[in-house]
């Protein structure tokens, strides 16, 4: 019950302002680059091909005009025609040229962009693997998913498009700011007066665009957490006939996203104005002051018609690359959140190389004075201690909430003690690999989760390798094969995403399945046997003799029927263990266990026992017809 | 790569043929539709971009009078005003343009929000049948990751398309006033120019509509990874899961990059037509200049006007891809929009109050799917207040049986009948909302515990919420949280435990004060003690109630005032503890199993 809250709760993504240099974002997402270093090589060599056939058209119609038609015009000499004989396959080409170097450049860049959101979609697929459960707890599972999904996508949306207009406008305008230099260069200074303001201004205001971005993208991933709680909840929704509320609820956050996103519009959209109007001030300028040169015969005509030329042509890539310069504000943003995930820390390691103990079996399991809670000021357990080995089982019984599910998943390794130490067969759990640990082990949980695939791969789920024989078997052995033969498609039957189309009883059955099909040295059930109906659990009990010979066990369980056939039992009690015994032994103690007892069997006194093994025999062959 | 395989399969089996084209613009028309209300946005915003694409018009047609006034004559005199008029007219564009961006930018969002609210309504609209059936990671991403597609298209769209229009018009009106033939002539090149874009845009419809499929999967493929971690991590499948997750990711960027390399080859002709267009003016304008019907600086404007044609057209050739994107993904919610909705309200429903609480099933058929029923031929009769224990195996009917009395499934044949009135007669509100249920998935609302109790009826005081949950025996356990009442809840209520969460359901249903109570498995993850106290506290509420409960433990079972054993969508026996005792079948052999594998200690 930590009341930490996570990364991704709700409270922390909105007010938490994160802020990376860019210098450190692009350092980080150079890395995912790197490996399409080739396509980003043609990529850019393309764009500078690009450019300069972009940047000698404008020449070729100066030269048109100053050699051809203009000659024309004031001789009406027609012998300047046959210049055309030239110039047009020359235009041509280099207009084909240019659409050459366009059609390579965007190949290369949409490759280069899609192949870094993939790898940064798995990498953060990657991480989920790692990081410790408690963010899939606290947290709001919508927002998590976010990063790999909507996260990417605005990624994806600014190097599709943004990274190649930011690379080839960056270009065109500088080559176009090359050219008028050497055309006149009294005239470019006064052409390019107002960039640096312009820059300043558009830096400026940028930050504060990327803000909003991220205040955006937090609120995207807000509404992705509400639609899929009440999509996950629609059935509570609708049994207390509360449809209007949750789509009111729904619609509140809808609004604050569609708010959130009109005003980074406004803000993301505010320097356009701003922008142009400076570099209008550069055009007017050269008009003025070029139209006076021309006047005074400082230059010729060909030289201010190429000016005035150069200076529409990088208002286009200007225009573009101001779009750009927006997308790259977004994509940033979700860069950030991205690199979020990526960064969190991941709590349960494996031990460095050299002081990792391999195991080969788990012969032994010993907690020494484990205490642990998500916040370390408020201890879920405290102090527990036992041993178990051989082929011994233990049971955990208690209130629930008490922490039993706990202590199993500190064995689990999904969390490692605050203080206090676990070892297997007298290792230290922090000595072992983590995936050495749990391949000997299995855990039935409480809350059986299936995978939306057939259910014979959820059978072997643990054991990819098995064939189908051995799955048959396994669902045989723990009473699950009748059921699933009378499934439509039997053992090819899908799963759906959340099991919705199998009863709770039957998901345990198979989950029971999967992990016997495992055949781990220790089996853990984590009151895995609850939920289970009165028929199937008469061909469990049976099952579960067997599950559980010649292996370690550590059982969870309300049902005393199940506890029964522990060893050794421990009563827990508000994270401590209050009592510790054989069930005789517990009864003897007229503590917290005999109570439990009794209360589980007062009213069911005085029938007969008598003849179990037949009854139950012939209980099974009547009981369910196949 | 087996948890990946299924989805992958299906991945497989899209065809990627260009689908009707009508299809797309049938979704574009209704993506339109969305646009109704805001009527006199458009207007506005079509109106400012008319201005924008005329005022755009004035900044070279005042330059090329610098040139004809200023410059060829030699004459400084009317230079200034000239710069005064382009200033205004450049800077009116940059303010216009920003409007019309912006007002665009309004309208997308405006459009966006009502498309998601029709979407989430549409969804809640749907039967449980609907939710057994889709995984709600997909329905999610729909709304989300595919509305990002139609964002991104609507936020631009109306911009560039009367960007387009009216520079295209504009450019070409003014051509014509400078020369109509040259103004054919350049007019030459552009079927050219619509072939290609409309190749690209055929071409690409189906890759990108099969992206759209991919990427609600990957959504779809990391929630369930992320649910179903403790498993992934117990089996340690994690490198499963990512291989699994890198398939799809890597086929859908294999998608995008088959679609960007069409684009890439069709969209850039755009503008490189119309510039090779510039040639064929030059020479054909030199005659028209020798012929003396054109003057220098009317080539020189006419060209201009002609490559500032090709800015917009470009963008529109973006707009086509940015359409077949938007249109792919709006498609995949109006799918989802158009599948038939819950069950109705019948023409004669009306508000009914349940007075006694009688429920009767009269011959009641019902499956999911046609031929393959759930439940057979079911007949019985509750009295008021009486309390029915369901016993059966899993997957004979049980929970489907108790889903009907509220209605959330539509019975095939037979009738079900509250207080003697068929419950289709009652208004589904109305019926729900008198029905107290507590779900087999115990499912808690991220907010507090408070809100949690509360669900069902928001206007409780704190008083009515505490004593619902002394009644499910959670107060203790509330108290001692250090918010108490307003601790708050994850999703899917994960800080606390199984016997914790369901407790607070039952607190939820018992605050509604519900005629009839149905409880679905709803005990089995308590402990003995738990249990015990829960039992006494239903005992104490459902005084007066009508009360169906499927329950796993005997104990609970042999309280009940009467027993239905159901075994394969039938009933096969149906009465107390001890006439079914004494009848000696399936119950008591159960029984008796159960209790021996107790005694036997």
């Amino acid at each position: 019950m930590a009341n930490e809250r996570s990364t991704f709760s709700t409270k922390t993504e909105e007010t938490k302002r994160r802020v990376l240099p860019d210098r450190i974002l692009w350092a980080r997402f150079d890395k995912y680059l790197r490996p399409y270093r080739k396509n980003l090589i043609i990529g850019c060599l393309s764009i500078v091909g690009g450019a300069l056939t972009g940047l000698i058209a404008p020449y070729l119609h100066a030269l048109a005009i100053n050699n051809i038609i203009s000659p024309i015009a004031t001789t009406g000499n027609t012998s300047y025609l046959s210049a055309f004989m030239w110039w047009v396959p020359v235009f041509v080409l280099v207009t084909v040229g240019n659409y050459f170097f366009q059609y390579v450049q965007t190949y290369q860049m949409r490759v280069l962009g899609e192949r870094t959101v993939q790898r940064m979609r798995d990498d953060c697929v990657a991480k989920l693997q790692e990081i410790s459960l408690k963010y899939f707890s606290e947290g709001e599972i919508g927002r998590i998913m976010s990063r790999p999904t909507t996260d990417a996508q605005q990624v994806r949306i600014f190097l599709r498009m943004g990274l190649t207009a930011m690379i080839t406008d960056a270009a065109s305008i500088l080559g176009g700011l090359v050219i008028i230099f050497f055309l006149n260069f009294r005239l470019a200074l006064l052409a390019t007066a107002t960039l640096p303001a312009a820059a300043i201004l558009l830096w400026r205001l940028g930050g504060l665009s990327r803000r909003q971005y991220r205040t955006s993208l937090t609120n995207l991933a807000g509404l992705i957490a509400k639609m899929q709680e009440n999509c996950a909840g629609m059935k509570v929704i609708k049994a207390f006939v509360k449809d209007d509320a949750a789509a009111k609820g729904f619609d509140e956050v809808n609004d604050k996203t569609v708010a959130a996103w009109k005003r980074t519009i406004l803000i993301s959209n505010a320097y356009l104005p701003i922008v142009q109007i400076m570099r209008l001030g550069g055009t007017v300028l050269i008009l003025w002051y070029g139209s006076m040169l021309y006047i005074h015969g400082g230059i010729s005509l060909g030289v201010l018609a190429a000016f005035l030329e150069y200076q529409f042509s990088y208002f286009g890539p200007l225009m573009t690359l101001l779009a750009a310069f927006d997308q790259y504000q977004s994509g940033v943003a979700a860069l950030e959140r991205i690199f979020d995930l990526l960064d969190t820390q991941v709590e349960v390691r494996d031990p460095t190389a050299d002081r990792a103990v391999r195991i080969e079996t788990i012969d032994e399991v010993r907690f020494e004075n484990v205490t642990f809670g998500y916040d370390p000021k408020a201890p879920v357990i405290e102090d527990i201690s036992f041993s178990l080995e051989g082929s011994n089982k233990l049971g955990l019984v208690g209130p629930t909430g008490a922490g039993k599910s706990t202590t199993i998943n500190l064995l689990e390794r999904f969390y490692d003690p605050v203080s206090g130490r676990i070892f297997i067969n007298g290792q230290d759990v922090k000595n072992i690999r983590i995936a050495d640990c749990r391949a000997h082990m299995s855990t039935v949980l409480q809350d059986s989760f299936l995978f939306p695939m057939s259910v014979r791969d959820n059978i072997r789920f643990g054991k990819p390798e098995a064939s189908d024989e051995e799955v048959v078997e396994a669902a045989k052995t723990v009473g699950a094969h009748e059921f699933i033969m009378r499934l439509p498609e039997g053992y090819d039957y899908v799963i759906q995403e959340d099991s919705s189309n199998i009863s709770i009883g039957q998901r345990q059955l198979i989950s029971f399945a999967r992990t016997l099909l495992v055949n781990p040295k220790l089996l853990i059930l984590d009151e895995a046997t609850s939920s289970i109906d009165p028929y199937t659990e008469l061909v469990l009990q049976g099952a579960l003799k067997k599950l559980l010979a010649n292996r370690l066990a550590i059982i969870i369980a309300h049902r005393l029927s199940t506890i029964r056939l522990c060893d050794e039992i421990l009563v827990i009690d508000q994270g401590r263990i209050v009592e510790k015994g054989s069930h005789a032994e517990l009864m003897k103690l007229n503590g917290l266990y005999s109570s439990f007892y009794r209360m589980q069997f007062r009213e069911e006194n005085g029938v007969e026992i008598a003849n179990t093994v037949t009854r139950r025999a012939t209980l099974l062959r009547t009981s369910r017809p196949v | 790569m087996s948890v990946a395989r299924p989805t992958l399969e299906y991945l497989n089996t899209i065809e990627e043929k260009p689908k009707d084209l009508a299809l797309t613009l049938r979704t574009f028309l209704r993506i339109l539709k969305y646009h109704e209300p805001y009527v006199l946005l458009i207007v506005s915003i079509t109106a400012l971009a008319a201005l924008r694409s005329y005022l755009f018009l004035l900044e070279p047609m005042y330059t090329s009078q610098i040139i004809d006034q200023v410059v060829t004559p030699l004459n400084p005199a009317p230079l200034p005003a000239l710069l005064w008029k382009i200033l205004l007219a450049g800077s009116g564009w940059a303010i216009v343009n920003f409007t019309v961006l912006y007002l665009n930018g309004v309208l997308a969002q405006n459009v966006i929000g009502s498309m998601r609210s029709a979407y989430y309504r549409a969804v809640q609209g749907k039967s449980f049948l609907f939710f057994d059936t889709n995984a709600v990671g997909d329905l999610t991403s729909r709304a989300t990751t595919d509305m990002q597609f139609v964002d991104n298209f609507l936020r631009t769209w109306l911009s560039i398309v009367l960007n387009t229009l009216f520079t295209v018009v504009f450019n070409f009106w003014m051509m014509f006033s400078l020369s109509p033939i040259l103004s054919l002539i350049a007019l030459l090149p552009m079927p050219f120019v619509f072939y290609f874009q409309a190749k690209a845009f055929l071409l690409t419809m189906p890759l990108f509509r099969k992206m759209q499929l991919t990427l609600g999967k990957i959504g779809a493929y990391v929630q369930q990874n992320i649910v179903g971690m403790k498993n992934v991590r117990i089996f340690q499948r994690e490198d499963e899961m990512d291989e699994g997750s890198q398939e799809i990711s890597a086929r859908f960027a294999g998608l995008a990059i088959r679609a960007g390399r069409i684009q890439a080859l069709y969209m850039p002709t755009a503008s490189n037509i119309l510039t090779l267009g510039i040639a064929l003016v030059y020479v054909y304008g030199t005659n028209l200049l020798l012929a003396g019907t054109l003057t220098l600086g009317g080539i020189l404007l006419f060209a201009r006007y002609m490559m500032r044609t090709a800015m917009p057209l470009r963008d529109f050739a973006m707009f086509t891809g940015a359409m077949v994107n938007a249109t792919s993904a709006a498609e995949r919610m109006f799918a989802i929009m158009d599948l038939p909705g819950d069950v109705q309200d019948g023409p004669d429903a009306r508000d009914i109050t349940i007075e006694k609480g009688t429920v009767e099933f009269r011959n009641v058929s019902f499956g999911y799917v046609k031929d393959r029923p759930i439940l057979r031929n079911i007949s019985f009769r509750a009295n008021p207040g009486e309390k029915i224990a369901i016993l059966g195996a899993t997957g004979t009917g049980k929970t489907s049986l108790i889903y009907l009395i509220p209605r959330f499934y539509d019975i095939e044949s037979g009738s079900i009948l509250i207080d003697g009135t068929d419950t289709t007669r009652y208004k589904i509100g109305s019926l729900r909302r008198q029905v107290g249920l507590v779900l087999q998935n115990v499912f808690l609302f991220s907010g507090t515990i408070r809100s949690n109790i509360a669900f069902g009826k928001e206007d409780a005081t704190l008083d009515e919420i505490k004593s619902a949950a002394k009644a499910a025996r959670i107060d203790d356990f509330i108290e001692g949280l250090p918010d108490k009442y307003d601790a708050a809840v994850g999703e899917r209520g994960v800080t606390l435990s199984g016997g914790q969460k369901q407790r607070l359901t039952i607190a939820r249903a018992l605050l509604t004060n519900p005629k009839i109570l149905i409880l679905d498995d709803s005990l089995s993850f308590v402990d003995a003690k738990t249990e015990q106290a829960i039992q006494e506290a239903i005992d104490e509420a459902l005084k007066g109630r009508t009360c169906f409960i499927i329950a796993q433990r005997l104990s609970t079972i042999k309280k009940a005032d009467r027993i239905m054993v159901l075994d394969q969508g039938e009933i096969i026996e149906f009465g107390t503890h001890d006439e079914l005792m004494a009848k000696g079948q399936v119950y008591r052999k159960i029984y008796e199993t159960q209790f021996l594998e107790k005694a036997a200690e």
